[in-house]
């Protein structure tokens, strides 16, 4: 690879390079230099594109949303006012049947499933930050930096989605993390039983739990995956 | 799906994207009322076919395309109907979100309002939207070279205008084509 085709596919897709672009980089000083500059006007682009949204606009958006949800709701409710009183029994009739069949809530689920496969708290594979990576990657998740040695990591089946289950060893005890794709909570939502504390903490494609016996251990995990950029939400 | 799961799973996406969406969104056509109704009708259109998303990891590229064909089809109602549209207003765009120590991402900010929609639309899905090339190239149609053609003169011709250098090739006036 010559330095004009190198310096081309820099200008164009900036830090995604191939092996040979990347072996050229380490041998040419002058491209290496060239790398440098696109990278910092890189950042400065990045800057320049991130125009200011207004403050409420997420919240503009699900209010909106919402009001037509119950507009709609409203017609349909006035178009069908016949059939009224057989829907309501049909609706009641099906509100009962969910208020039994739909699941506990998450963070119960979590629980159960720690204590379930409990035995996860044993294990030592001191599984390598790139084999994690492989696991978390098609289910949309990612560790930046690295977050202490994992003792365990595998795919793991968290109701009807595939997640992924990670036991994560550091100086105030084991964590548990959950990768829960699917799995949707408003809000960060805390757990607590006689042995466990931790958090559901929401991100962009479900949600994530942090769980040990430590808070500390918990809060501080939380954190290191926040600022290493794992849980954006 | 359940309802309730639905709504969580939408306020996730909303949360998430909706300010890359409403950026990309402002980049296209310039004005920020315009870019709030884009993103809105986005994820209205969203919801509607929410179902249907199957993988969670292609959300915001699902989003991305829901709202490009929503500026197409904005353009060709004003197109169809002739009804009245203001002139660009770059200004919306370059802000007042900046200390007065950016002059020079005012200046890039300047520089990207005058690229042509040909040259900015990759660059954005690249810089906002994370897309590779090939998967600019599926977007938009048009080969990967091509695609890679695009961002290479895109950003020398910003870094040209950031030395000093006169525009060139850029948009014309206010007249601007969107031709998805």
């Amino acid at each position: 690879m010559d330095c004009l085709e190198s310096r081309r596919i820099m200008t164009a897709d900036p830090g995604r390079y191939e092996t040979r672009l990347r072996q050229h980089i380490r041998e040419c000083d002058q491209c290496r230099e060239f790398d440098i500059g696109i990278r910092q006007f890189e950042s400065r682009l990045k800057q320049a594109a991130s125009i200011q949204t207004p403050a409420n606009l997420a919240a503009m958006i699900l209010m909106r949303q919402s009001i037509a949800i119950r507009r709609d709701t409203r017609q349909t409710r006035q178009r069908w006012g016949a059939l009224a009183a057989s829907v309501l029994l049909t609706f009641s009739l099906v509100g009962i049947f969910l208020s039994y069949s739909y699941p506990s809530p998450l963070k119960d689920t979590v629980l159960t499933h720690i204590y379930n496969e409990a035995d996860h708290l044993q294990e030592h594979n001191n599984v390598q930050f790139d084999a994690v990576n492989k696991i978390l990657a098609p289910l949309g998740g990612q560790l930046v930096k690295p977050v202490g040695i994992i003792n365990f990591a595998s795919r793991c089946r968290i109701r009807q989605h595939d997640g992924a289950h990670l036991v994560i060893a550091d100086k105030t005890g084991l964590i548990t993390l959950l990768w829960m794709p699917g799995e949707y909570v408003r809000k960060k939502t805390i757990i607590a039983d006689k042995r466990f504390t931790g958090v559901i903490v929401p991100v962009y494609n479900g949600s994530v739990a942090i769980v040990g016996e430590d808070q500390q251990g918990v809060k501080f995990m939380e954190e290191r995956l926040r600022r290493a950029g794992s849980l954006a939400s | 799906m359940h309802m309730s799961a639905k709504q969580l799973q939408f306020e996730a996406l909303v949360t998430a994207f909706s300010g890359d969406l409403y950026r990309y969104a402002l980049w296209l056509c310039h004005r920020r009322e315009l870019a709030e109704d884009l993103v809105q009708e986005t994820f209205a259109r969203a919801w509607k076919s929410l179902d249907g998303l199957q993988d969670h990891r292609a959300a915001k590229g699902w989003l991305l395309t829901i709202l490009r064909r929503e500026n197409a089809r904005w353009y060709q109602r004003v197109q169809r109907e002739g009804i009245p549209v203001d002139g660009f207003d770059p200004e919306q765009v370059i802000g007042t979100d900046l200390d007065p120590a950016s002059a020079e991402i005012v200046m890039l900010r300047k520089a990207l309002t005058e690229l042509s929609d040909d040259y900015l639309e990759p660059l954005l899905l690249q810089v906002i939207g994370g897309y590779t090339s090939a998967e600019i190239a599926e977007t938009m149609g048009i080969p990967p070279g091509a695609v890679m053609t695009r961002l290479f003169r895109a950003r020398k011709r910003l870094r040209k205008r950031l030395e000093g250098d006169a525009p060139e090739n850029t948009r014309s006036g206010a007249a601007h084509k969107s031709k998805k």
